[in-house]
């Protein structure tokens, strides 16, 4: 299957198809990780934070890939396995061409997205599933009202609120500790 | 709050696009003009995109189950495939399977090789193996080849009292149970239970495994299989090399990566640095390559302070049964108690240097404060001193956190954390004698200082059996260095606790700086207040960049200057079990060990403990630093005839290897006006020559060898000369 193909399911919404393909490219990526003294699980949570970032970007609509995908994951895995190594010399980040440090900051601002996901794994399950409702699939509150059994929309609305503001605290106490 | 709401509700409805062409343009410009917005905008973009993670995370996941199903299909199918054919062949060629383990076995004795190498060049081994391989086609010649060798070589040892058996030995060990082997002479090698796996598959292995082990501490046996200590060209020291082998059923096994073994290379002069170097052959040469020592990080203090919060805390003078000092067991509890408090005082009495003290301006009794826990583990964690000086409560801190591993305190059957409290009182002016009292305990005890810092096991005698443990360590004393631009910055207990009260107020914190267009860099911020506290330690230096409001704002050193700390850790022996009885370290060695060996008695030796995942060579080395003058040694030699030639230091341990090319034997880049002795060996007609020559190393050297004919075992007395030149 081509990278061409690939694409093609990518924007017809199939994305789990398009992951399904992908995941051919993971052995090498694991090696990858494995010739830099990573492990196993370290390698397949590499490679997954890669294929999220590529997944943002097919998203954004003035992406382009501008290589094949392989190329593309691997540079990212890269980073994203030096980044979690700490292991780049600031020699290094000098040296790299601005493709590289577009890939490279891709990888630092998922780094927060992946704070803001720990901060929502804390919330509580319901709380979880009403943002969801909410951005995800963009339910009006009447909706999600009637879905998750609230009594009124208002209700729902507060609920929500309510938990986007605890994820936000727990995200500004874990920003706090990380730096 | 309620600003905030509606803030969100218009971010929303403008990341849905269902805002008016005005109200967003009126948004856009909003975003521009207040900062505070600007803020809650981003934030809430981070947060919507974190939540995204958690769908795409589930795709990904159902993806790669997918994918891995699909593949186990794939495999399964395929080896069925492939089982079928194997089969097949091998009823077909069932003849040359036959001949196939004999050779493998027949290569493997030439690895274990004081063998094959013993009284062969190097360049010559591979003609020897041939030959033998061309043998091996009937099992029983190869034997025969082996056993003649064997009876050549080892003649020549045996006037030393070791055999053959003895040199490269078989030890058939169970998988099933931690197993501790002491080898001929003194390698100690623990393995945990299953530790083993199959190579391809990557399976525990169960049952027997015949583990070989080859010991090279002795210069003849390193010179005589050729061995040398380079690391891709640069020289090493050797503490000792050994071959370990593991084989189940004629399959070379693996170490499991979680379970390594531990390596004792017994050592009568210890030096620091030492680390463990994987071996490979290559051109008849050995090379040796820095195993990663991941395995020996040990982590630091975080960890304590998680683990401190949970636990219960007793006192010690109150706790139920008293952590134990090593040594100090199988007593009742108050002479465990006493003997415990006796050792710990014993002991940082014995390790404190006081020689840190001059030049401080002190005078007069002084009084250190120290203050631990001995947590759950027996570790000593939360360590806490205080006294006069910094210098006196960092080198307090680094005596207490040497102190070994106890055993944990228990209240009511169960591990508690144990407080204890420690004054250490000296005096600065007159005699030598470091007092210490403690006042518990009412025990004072005067012992005369050792200038030598490091602690030292023999020291103790048997009453407590330790293990050194060596690792390299970065921690907050590293940051906080590198913080303050000052590689010798005086860094205690109480500096360390003062520095996180501060970052916790917020008067230093870390920051990204775009030092350059898209590139950041880690920088500091040291709030102003923190310069204008009384006796400061914190000073502006000349590269701070100064904020608007007095601030500081400075990039750390990098790691290069502030090196890493080498840190000793004493590890109590551990206990292994043998039948119902629990016995320590040395005396399960002491059953394994051949009692009739008196040439190395393992009391009096300490080890480097290094730690191991791979199998094979393996050497237990450091780099040599090159603290003086280097230079190009090529040698040339008239009538050389592939002889292999060693350079032999006499001041290190070390052996490098003379690269025949074109007429020369070039040792590349090496330490000059050192003591020597070059070893060359050839073998020329099927006689053995060797010379031996002591010389210093200089540039342009003149030597000329002059090769006596010899037998082996003349060949075998004159490199046992050289023994004494390794220490």
């Amino acid at each position: 299957m081509s990278d061409q193909d690939i694409l093609v399911l990518f924007k017809n919404g199939q994305r789990d198809k398009a992951f399904k393909k992908l995941y051919h490219l993971y052995p090498r990526i694991e090696k990858l990780v494995l010739s830099k003294g990573g492990n196993k699980a370290d390698a397949s949570d590499v490679f997954q934070e890669a294929l999220i970032i590529l997944n943002r970007n097919l998203e954004t609509s003035n992406f382009k890939l501008t290589s094949s995908f392989y190329t593309y994951l691997y540079s990212v895995s890269r980073f994203v396995w030096s980044d979690l190594q700490k292991s780049l010399s600031k020699q290094q980040l000098q040296e790299l061409n601005t493709q590289e440090v577009q890939v490279f900051q891709e990888v630092i601002e998922e780094k927060k997205y992946q704070l803001a996901e720990h901060a929502f794994s804390e919330i509580g399950k319901r709380c979880q599933q009403l943002l969801q409702l909410f951005y995800h699939k963009a339910m009006s509150f009447h909706d999600i009202a009637n879905v998750m059994q609230f009594k009124s929309s208002k209700i729902a609305k507060n609920q929500k609120y309510k938990c986007l503001k605890k994820a936000k605290d727990i995200y500004q106490t874990k920003l706090k500790s990380v730096n | 709050m309620e600003t905030y709401s509606q803030h969100i509700e218009l971010i929303n409805d403008y990341l849905n696009n269902s805002l008016s062409k005005e109200a967003q343009i009126d948004f856009e410009s909003k975003l521009q003009n207040d900062a505070e917005f600007n803020a809650i905008y981003k934030e809430h973009i981070i947060f919507v995109n974190g939540l995204k993670r958690i769908n795409i995370k589930s795709d990904i996941q159902k993806a790669k189950r997918s994918y891995i199903t699909e593949k186990w299909l794939k495999i399964s199918g395929i080896s069925i495939i492939i089982i079928g054919a194997l089969v097949m062949l091998y009823t077909l060629v069932f003849n040359t399977s036959e001949i196939e383990p004999n050779s493998t076995d027949e290569h493997q004795s030439s690895i274990i090789s004081n063998n094959p190498s013993e009284e062969k060049q190097a360049s010559e081994i591979s003609i020897d193996t041939l030959e033998v391989k061309n043998d091996s086609t009937a099992s029983q010649i190869e034997v025969s080849y082996v056993k003649t060798s064997e009876q050549k070589r080892f003649g020549g040892i045996s006037s030393t009292k070791i055999e053959l058996k003895k040199r490269s030995k078989t030890h058939n060990i169970g998988t099933s149970k931690d197993t501790v082997i002491r080898c001929q002479e003194g390698t100690i090698l623990r393995i945990k239970a299953g530790s083993f796996m199959h190579p391809n598959t990557g399976q525990a292995i169960t049952g027997k495994v015949d583990l070989k082990v080859t010991e090279y501490y002795k210069l003849s046996d390193i010179l005589i299989t050729n061995l040398t200590t380079t690391s891709n060209g640069k020289p090493l020291e050797t503490g000792g090399m050994i071959h370990i082998e593991a084989k189940q059923a004629n399959i070379n096994l693996e170490l499991k990566d979680d379970k390594p073994i531990d390596i004792l290379f017994p050592t009568q002069n210890k030096k620091p640095d030492m680390q463990l170097f994987s071996g490979k052959w290559e051109d008849d040469t050995m090379n040796w390559t820095l195993q990663d020592d991941e395995l020996e990080a040990i982590e630091v203090s975080e960890k304590m302070i998680e683990t401190l919060e949970e636990t219960i805390e007793v006192p010690f003078h109150q706790v139920e049964q008293a952590p134990t000092f090593p040594g100090c067991e199988a007593k009742d509890n108050d002479s465990r108690k006493l003997c415990t408090v006796e050792a710990i005082s014993k002991f940082v009495n014995q390790n404190f240097n006081k020689d840190i003290t001059s030049g401080l301006g002190l005078t007069g009794k002084q009084r250190i404060n120290c203050f631990f826990k001995i947590d759950l583990e027996g570790n000593i964690t939360f360590i806490q001193t205080r006294a006069p000086n910094a210098v006196l409560s960092q080198e307090a801190d680094r005596v207490i956190r040497l102190l070994p591993k106890m055993s944990p305190g228990l209240q009511r059957g169960r591990p508690v954390m144990v407080p204890y409290s420690l004054p250490i009182t000296f005096n600065i002016e007159g005699n030598q004698n470091l007092t210490n009292q403690n006042s518990r305990a009412q025990i004072t005890d005067s012992v005369i200082i050792n200038s030598d810092i490091a602690f030292d096991p023999t020291i103790r005698g048997n009453s407590i059996k330790v293990d050194t443990v060596y690792s390299n360590t970065r921690g907050i004393q590293e940051t906080i260095r590198e913080i303050m631009h000052d590689k010798d910055f005086v860094v205690d207990s109480v500096f360390i606790k003062k520095w996180n009260q501060y970052k916790e107020q917020r008067l230093i914190r870390n920051i990204q700086l775009e030092t350059k267009p898209n590139y950041f860099e880690t920088a500091v911020i040291l709030r102003k207040p923190l310069f204008g506290i009384n006796n400061t330690e914190f000073k502006i230096l000349e590269d701070d960049s100064i904020s608007r409001g007095g601030h500081i704002i400075r990039i750390p050193w990098d790691d290069t200057k502030i090196p890493s700390r080498r840190v000793m850790k004493l590890v109590p022996k551990q206990l292994f079990s043998v039948g119902q009885k629990t016995v320590t370290a040395e005396e399960f060695e002491a059953k394994l060990g051949d009692k009739t060996d008196t040439s190395i008695s393992s009391r009096h030796l300490s080890y480097y403990v290094l730690r191991t995942a791979r199998l094979g060579w393996i050497n237990c080395d450091r780099f040599i630093s090159p603290k003086t003058k280097r230079i190009k040694y090529k040698l040339k030699i008239k009538n050389a005839d592939d002889a292999t030639i060693s350079m032999v230091f006499k001041s290190i341990n070390s052996v490098l290897p003379g690269k025949y090319n074109k007429g020369f034997y070039d040792f590349q880049t090496i330490l000059d006006n050192e003591d020597v002795i070059l070893v060359a060996i050839k073998r020329y007609n099927g006689k053995l020559y060797i010379d031996t020559i002591e010389t210093k190393t200089e540039e342009n050297p003149q030597i000329s060898f002059e090769f006596k004919e010899v037998t082996t075992e003349e060949l075998k007395t004159i490199l046992e000369q050289l023994n004494g030149t390794f220490k």
